[in-house]
């Protein structure tokens, strides 16, 4: 029996038909193509910024006014095939952002990361979402607020070189 | 570049697009009937040596078309949708199968610790002669290993079979907890009550049914599932896709090697394989094992716990399990061979109520003693796609991977579900081919995720948007809906955004997953969760902040680290017609750069009996592979060399590490309880059948077997063994 459970001496049915009609494709259309491609950089390209944020997210059971620092990561992947697309992995990590609530004045934390992959291009807006909740509390009460970074790369060297961004209410 | 026409897509490229898909249709069916191999297709031209169809008018579709400009491709001409809106049907929880006890009586004929080799005619189709009632290989190897110690307590019986009618539908929650859906009314194969019923051979599934099939069980109490084939025995009657040959891998359990669904273990139309699932707690043989430790046990049936032996914190939840056929894997799980499986332990009962210090009360129900599904849902999403008569269809020239522009939730497109407003945890399998999600509720509200692979996290993690879930891996995650008003709707939303099968081309922000303009059909809106009542009682489930430790190997010595490349390109070093595949994929394995298509002959590893062994797998940087090790749940220490890169929600253990484009891996595992030849592979399942996937096995397990282990070929006439085709140096 071969590896598509034929036994050589099992009858098949129409056994002839496709064979023949591969055959009449492979002769007219010809040989296989091949792939050839090399990377416009050696190594992922590795780079980091930190980014001042602040934005006020509003709703119940208060507004929370956020400020800190963000770090945005990227990670700049090159295909290897022609025809590829550059892409890139990011990891944003919201956990040195805190905010303080307008009327208690309760800490809020930010627990992360987001892992977001994005194709590479020279400006890529973002927007992420990421959930909030008050220090000490269960992380089951959070709710939501959206961060939006405006991120710019240097085409020729795949680095990460400046980064802007800001924090809102979601408005889903 | 997308696979699919842009919507407005002229006629001509329209039936320029079909043309082509109804070529590669011929050449699709022809292979999968075994007229042809995929050898042939190589030697014919037909796949390039990359593996990918061949650049040809009118059978790429991503061929330039002359209808076309510049390098917008060709694509496929979309899925019928007959009119259908989004979220036009009721979502069906999945078809629990039934759980019979006393498998000796029950079973007919009995269970056997070694296959049964009973004769019986075999059709002619299929050779003639006879040949075993039990496709299982035959002997001491594939005995059941500690059959005595572990006999079976709960038999469970399915038969793969074409579409039919469901008669028989039991979800085991009332119709108010399913959507309203009324289980004694026959429900005929449809993925949308308005589209055509799928033909016999379209579809095959557990029973021929759908809803989607769930077992259950409980720590302790040994399985006997005994899987019948009763497909056709005529290879090609089978609607143009899918093998009549199965191999059902319990992913992941924690068995022998012949009950785990190897590849090559495969058996025939009119056989059975009684596959035998003890469902003890890893570190049965070494950790607890006087079953003194109260977290390690089960529900005992009237609100206690019978305490067993093992380490509790390899606690498993939440499981799969599917069709593993060599070479076939992904037309047949597509066909419809994946159900589910939930786990239930003193820890993960299955009851929000009981409250005895260990019971973790995590939302599902209170009326029975474990295993209530009212608030514990099963959802398996899968992207599929259909001919333009509405029949389920399959293209597997696209070795980058499949993807179909219709998603179902529990194999109906794009439906609603009815919840309460209180909280409800979903066990989420990745079904699909080679479609990645990345979930958020289009309200962006968090949700929690408490399981990864089917294992409860050491603590639990708030999300607005889930990580990207691979094919075959699980997230469990609860969503509180008492924070909706009734009336309201929240939907589940996928940000993931594929240009081809390869991996995500990119994360979508929500608002844009929410627009409509992604060209990628499987981004935005799949499931309506609406909110229909409050809750008859009070929700008294739980998160609590510590659900289940890892357990510490810290103290255990590393007996060896091996590293696993997965890579295209790849080359073949054996020939054997039938353990020996040929593809553009592969592994590198025993500390070489030299990338090997599969050969379930071969035995790329050989880890020993007892010990902890480190597995760094590395990828590539123009794909992402899930990657699934069989058997064993590891602990991942670093990515990308830094245990900082790893987030959370994989501090738990796993089963599939997802290794993002040009990632690598670091994992620990033990070897333990159970031996045998097992599997390490990509599951995207295309790229598994071209042909990334290797044997491994655990040498020295005790038993007094040939090492290496022969390998099993099976025929409608009884199973033979080889000695294995290669073994690479440790």
């Amino acid at each position: 029996m071969n590896r598509n459970g034929k036994e050589p001496n099992m009858k098949m049915r129409r056994a002839l038909f496709a064979p023949v009609v591969l055959a009449v494709f492979a002769a007219v259309f010809g040989g296989p193509l091949c792939w050839n491609g090399s990377p416009a950089r050696a190594a992922d390209v590795l780079s980091s910024v930190g980014v001042a944020i602040t934005g006020i997210v509003t709703g119940q059971p208060e507004s929370v006014a956020f400020s800190g620092k963000a770090v945005v990561s990227s990670r700049v992947l090159d295909p290897t095939v022609v025809g590829g697309v550059a892409a890139v992995v990011l990891q944003i990590n919201l956990t040195a952002v805190s905010g303080v609530g307008s009327s208690t004045r309760t800490k809020y934390v930010i627990t992360g990361p987001e892992i977001p992959f994005r194709k590479f291009v020279g400006s890529d807006t973002l927007e992420i979402t990421f959930p909030f909740y008050a220090s000490g509390a269960s992380p089951n009460t959070a709710r939501t607020g959206v961060a939006s970074f405006a991120l710019n790369y240097d085409l020729a060297t795949g680095m990460l070189t400046s980064a802007t961004g800001t924090i809102t209410s979601p408005n889903f | 570049m997308s696979i699919w026409l842009p919507k407005k897509a002229s006629k001509g490229r329209i039936r320029e697009a079909e043309n082509a898909r109804k070529n590669r249709q011929e050449i699709v069916k022809a292979f999968s009937q075994g007229q042809i191999t995929r050898r042939d297709l190589f030697k014919w031209g037909l796949f390039t040596v990359a593996g990918g169809l061949a650049w040809k008018h009118g059978l790429n579709p991503f061929v330039r078309s002359a209808y076309a400009s510049g390098n917008i491709p060709t694509g496929l001409p979309p899925s019928p949708l007959f009119g259908v809106l989004p979220f036009s049907q009721p979502m069906p929880r999945f078809d629990v199968l039934q759980r019979n006890p006393n498998p000796f009586a029950f079973l007919s004929p009995a269970p056997t610790k070694e296959a049964n080799t009973t004769q019986q005619p075999v059709p002619a189709i299929l050779g003639g002669g006879t040949g075993p009632i039990e496709g299982r290989p035959g002997g001491p190897i594939w005995a059941h290993q500690r059959w005595e110690q572990f006999l079976p307590q709960v038999a469970i019986e399915a038969t793969q079979l074409g579409a039919k009618n469901n008669t028989t539908y039991n979800p085991q929650v009332p119709s108010s907890l399913n959507s309203g859906i009324d289980p004694s009314t026959s429900l005929p194969v449809k993925f949308h009550p308005a589209w055509p019923t799928q033909a016999p051979n379209s579809v095959w599934t557990f029973n021929g049914t759908i809803p989607p099939k769930l077992a259950m069980a409980r720590y302790g109490e040994p399985v006997l599932f005994r899987h019948h084939n009763g497909l056709p025995a005529d290879v090609t009657q089978n609607n143009g896709f899918g093998r009549h040959t199965i191999s059902t891998h319990e992913h992941n359990g924690h068995h022998g090697a012949e009950n785990d669904g190897f590849t090559g273990a495969f058996f025939f139309p009119g056989q059975y394989y009684d596959y035998h699932w003890p469902i003890v707690l890893a570190g049965h043989f070494s950790v607890n094992t006087a079953a003194t430790d109260i977290n390690a046990g089960a529900p005992n049936g009237s609100g206690g716990i019978t305490k067993i032996p093992g380490d509790w914190h390899e606690t498993m939840s939440t499981h799969w399990f599917h069709d593993h056929m060599f070479s076939f894997t992904a037309q047949n799980v597509y066909k419809g061979n994946a159900a589910m499986f939930n786990l239930y332990s003193a820890k993960d009962r299955g009851n929000e109520a009981i409250n005895d210090g260990v019971n973790l009360r995590l939302p599902s129900g209170r009326a029975k003693d474990w295993g209530n599904l009212d608030y514990d849902v099963n959802l398996m999403l899968a992207d599929k796609a259909f001919d333009s008569q509405g029949q389920l269809s399959f293209d597997i020239f696209d070795t980058d991977g499949f993807l179909g522009d219709a998603v179902t939730v529990n194999l109906a497109y794009k439906p609603v579900f009815q919840v309460e407003r209180r909280k409800y945890r979903f066990r989420i399998l990745n079904g699909s081919v080679a479609r990645f999600y990345k979930i958020a509720l289009s309200d962006a509200s968090p949700m929690i995720q408490i399981g990864n692979d089917g294992n409860l996290l050491p603590a639990p993690v708030t999300l607005t948007q889930l990580d990207q879930i691979g094919i075959a891996e699980r997230y469990d995650i609860v969503i509180d809906f008492s924070r909706y008003s009734v009336g309201q709707s929240v939907f589940m939303v996928n940000l993931a955004e594929h240009d081809t099968g390869l991996m995500v081309s990119r994360d979508l922000s929500l608002s844009d997953a929410l627009s409509g303009r992604s060209s990628d059909p499987g981004v935005g809106k799949f499931l309506e969760l609406k909110v229909v009542r409050d809750p008859a009682v009070p929700d008294v489930s739980q998160v609590p902040a510590v659900l289940i430790p890892n357990p510490d190997l810290s103290k255990i010595p590393v007996a060896k680290e091996r590293v696993f490349e997965f890579s295209d390109r790849a080359s073949q070093s054996t020939t054997d017609p039938v353990s020996s595949a040929k593809g553009p994929w592969g592994i590198a394995a025993a500390g070489t750069r030299n990338v090997l298509n599969a050969d379930f002959g071969r035995v790329s590893a050989q880890p020993k009996f007892g010990t902890r062994e480190i597995w760094t797998l590395k990828g590539g940087r123009n794909w992402d592979h899930p990657i699934h090790i069989h058997f064993e749940e590891g602990q991942i220490l670093a990515r990308e060399g830094s245990l900082a890169n790893v987030p959370a929600w994989e501090r738990g253990r796993k089963d599939v590490y997802r290794l993002r484009p040009d990632g690598e891996v670091k994992l620990t595992m033990q070897f333990r309880d159970w031996g045998g030849m097992f599997m390490e592979h990509c599951h995207n399942t295309v790229h598994e059948d071209n042909a990334m996937l290797l044997r491994w096995e655990i040498n020295d397990s005790g038993a007094p077997f040939l090492r290496p282990l022969p390998t099993p070929i099976p025929t409608p006439q009884g199973v033979t063994f080889r000695n294995p085709t290669e073994v690479l140096p440790e």
